[in-house]
């Protein structure tokens, strides 16, 4: 191998390493949950990939609907691909830039995998280049909007190309350059990140504080994959009505079903939420450690924190299949109750970055999730107030005597 | 003001960093601890901040240890990272440092000696590093600590930060406080007339 082959594998090499681990971080709950719904609607529902493509083909509100969805879910993986600030260094590298974009890029456009295997499988080899293509560069535009005439033409092409109907070789081919020339264009925007922001006072009380500074880093630094989890929760809600419309459920069964979609939906969005802050308590720990911050103040902090997303992604869940399936008062705060539970011990069971194998976290949330929603299948809607209760306890009564590092 | 440090050892991946490190300090003022790269200031720092844990020793203020929590209310710390949660912005980080303290934010004044609305706005990590470690000093000063711990507190600081930074040094030894200080800025150490002192091989000299 010559030497020019050698440095882009090097570069290669680490920018996977880097880039990939956190890609396939953010990753594993969308591919779980994408299995999850794919499950329900390819296996019980009799669905096939072309009759989703059929049905983004004839109206271009489900086309639409569905491109934003899958734009928005991918976002953050595109953007993890992209930006580690250990992989700045390699930029003052003697390397050819293409050689530092193209495995960026590469990962940025693997991580549309779901999507390129819909298309491939519903509409064929050209139309999965194309919208796996389109996909990466909307994503990347909505990470870092082009700021020079030739990316906002990109964006412009591919969402012209998208708005059609179906994939031509033109269509395709276009997609292609502007995933190219959005790649190099999202590249140099990168390192140039600059937020301002609105303050938000902070109350007196140590645990509230902290709660609150939890949930703004929420909404700050983790908003898409929140936004992630309600689009989630939102099909989630629609697989309950399908199930509950195609198996003529009662309305004690729909609630239940209802439930446990519930208290699944809830422990993917708050799992992935408590890792986030679990890796802002590490980085931020001196903090904790010098203000003679407690560990019972940390963990109940986390908790609070993710018991709220996993409750708000509950009541959107319930405020759905309420009105869906006619659900009773009861059976709506079951779900909301469920949800806050499973948060809350999403929040005790993650475990902080580094201390456990990569996808263990995400095998351990699944748990809690399938187990929630299997648990709701045997108490129905009592199930609610018993996770409520089980992730209260856990929150309140297994903090550690000692000054350890949170949920170590 | 009594700083009190007997036996303190250390060791950082089975290498001994501090060695039966031994010092007392009885009366305010600011301490100034130099050594070469390496030599352990940042560890001790850290060991004292409770921020890493002693293998051995006591420290005390004022009698009260200060590996208990409670005590650690007592000091400001300034990390040479300076690297506070990157998502808050400057004035966020500062109601949560007052809270986790129970104390009350800085006074105006010394937030006018620090800047503080040229920081305004941002998160801290778009912040630089002279304007995040002004952030780490106001915090730092929240319930006007006994013992302030700042490791390297002049890098990334431009010529005003720096005077800032020797006034509000001076002020805390007036006030009855104890700084130590890690450096390597000589002209600084003599600009806060500091007592100085050699980290080399663990332990402490004059």
């Amino acid at each position: 191998m010559d030497v020019a082959t050698l440095r882009s594998t090097a570069v290669a090499r680490v920018v996977f390493t880097v880039a990939g681990r956190e890609l396939a971080r953010r990753a594993a709950p969308l591919y779980v949950g994408l299995g999850v719904t794919a499950a329900v609607l390819f296996g019980g529902n009799g669905m096939k990939a072309r009759n989703v493509i059929g049905i983004m083909h004839a109206s271009p509100w489900w086309r639409g609907g569905l491109w934003l969805a899958w734009v928005a879910a991918a976002r953050p993986l595109v953007q993890a691909a992209f930006s580690p600030r250990e992989l700045f260094f390699l930029r003052s590298l003697p390397v050819a830039r293409v050689t530092l974009i193209a495995p960026h890029l590469a990962l940025a456009w693997l991580a549309q995998l779901p999507w390129l295997i819909l298309h491939a499988r519903g509409a064929g080899t050209m139309a999965a280049l194309g919208a796996t293509s389109a996909a990466t560069t909307l994503a990347l535009a909505a990470c870092w909007p082009p700021r020079r005439l030739l990316g906002l033409v990109a964006a412009v092409a591919t969402l012209v190309a998208v708005s059609l109907p179906s994939w031509h070789a033109e269509a395709a081919a276009t997609a292609v350059l502007a995933v190219l020339v959005m790649g190099s264009e999202a590249f140099a925007a990168v390192p140039e990140r600059a937020a301002r922001d609105w303050r938000l006072p902070l109350p007196h009380s140590p645990s509230l504080a902290l709660a609150m500074t939890h949930l703004l880093g929420l909404a700050r630094e983790h908003r898409l994959p929140l936004l992630r989890a309600m689009l989630f929760t939102t099909a989630a809600a629609g697989a309950a009505w399908l199930g509950a419309a195609n198996n003529d459920l009662s309305p004690a069964s729909a609630g239940s079903l209802a439930t446990g979609l519930a208290a699944f939906v809830a422990a993917l969005g708050a799992g992935g939420a408590a890792l986030f802050l679990l890796d802002v308590e590490r980085r931020a720990r001196w903090v904790w450690t010098t203000t003679g911050t407690t560990a019972a103040t940390r963990v109940w902090a986390l908790g609070a924190a993710t018991a709220l997303v996993g409750a708000a992604l509950a009541a959107w869940h319930a405020a759905l299949s309420g009105y869906a399936l006619g659900l009773s008062a009861f059976a709506v705060a079951a779900q909301i109750l469920a949800g806050a539970g499973v948060g809350a011990l999403a929040g005790r069971l993650a475990r902080p970055r580094g201390e456990t194998k990569p996808g263990s976290d995400a095998l351990r949330i699944a748990a809690l999730g399938l187990g929630s929603a299997m648990l709701a299948g045997l108490l129905g809607r009592w199930a609610g107030p018993l996770l409520f209760t089980a992730g209260l306890g856990a929150t309140l009564g297994s903090v550690p005597r000692e000054d350890p590092e949170v949920n170590r | 003001m009594n700083l009190h440090l007997e036996h303190l050892d250390k060791q950082l991946g089975g290498r001994p960093i501090l060695c039966d490190l031994s010092l007392t300090v009885d009366e305010p003022g600011a301490v100034a601890v130099f050594g070469d790269n390496g030599a352990g200031k940042s560890t001790l720092l850290s060991v004292l901040a409770g921020v890493l844990r002693a293998d051995g020793g006591r420290a005390t203020l004022d009698g009260a240890s200060l590996f208990e929590p409670a005590t650690r209310r007592q000091i400001g710390y300034v990390p040479e990272a300076a690297d506070p949660p990157g998502h808050l912005l400057p004035d966020e980080y500062l109601d949560l440092v007052a809270a986790l303290k129970r104390a009350a934010r800085p006074p105006a004044q010394i937030l006018d000696m620090l800047d503080w609305p040229s920081l305004s706005g941002r998160r801290v990590a778009a912040l630089s590093l002279g304007q995040r470690r002004r952030t780490c000093l106001a915090a730092a000063l929240i319930g006007s600590p006994k013992l302030l711990l700042l490791d390297e507190p002049t890098n990334g600081l431009d010529a005003t930060a720096m005077a800032a930074l020797a006034g509000l040094v001076t002020e805390h030894t007036r006030g009855g406080g104890l700084s130590l200080i890690a450096t390597h800025d000589e002209v600084f150490a003599e600009r806060i007339a500091a007592r100085r002192l050699r980290l080399v091989a663990g332990r402490l000299f004059p």
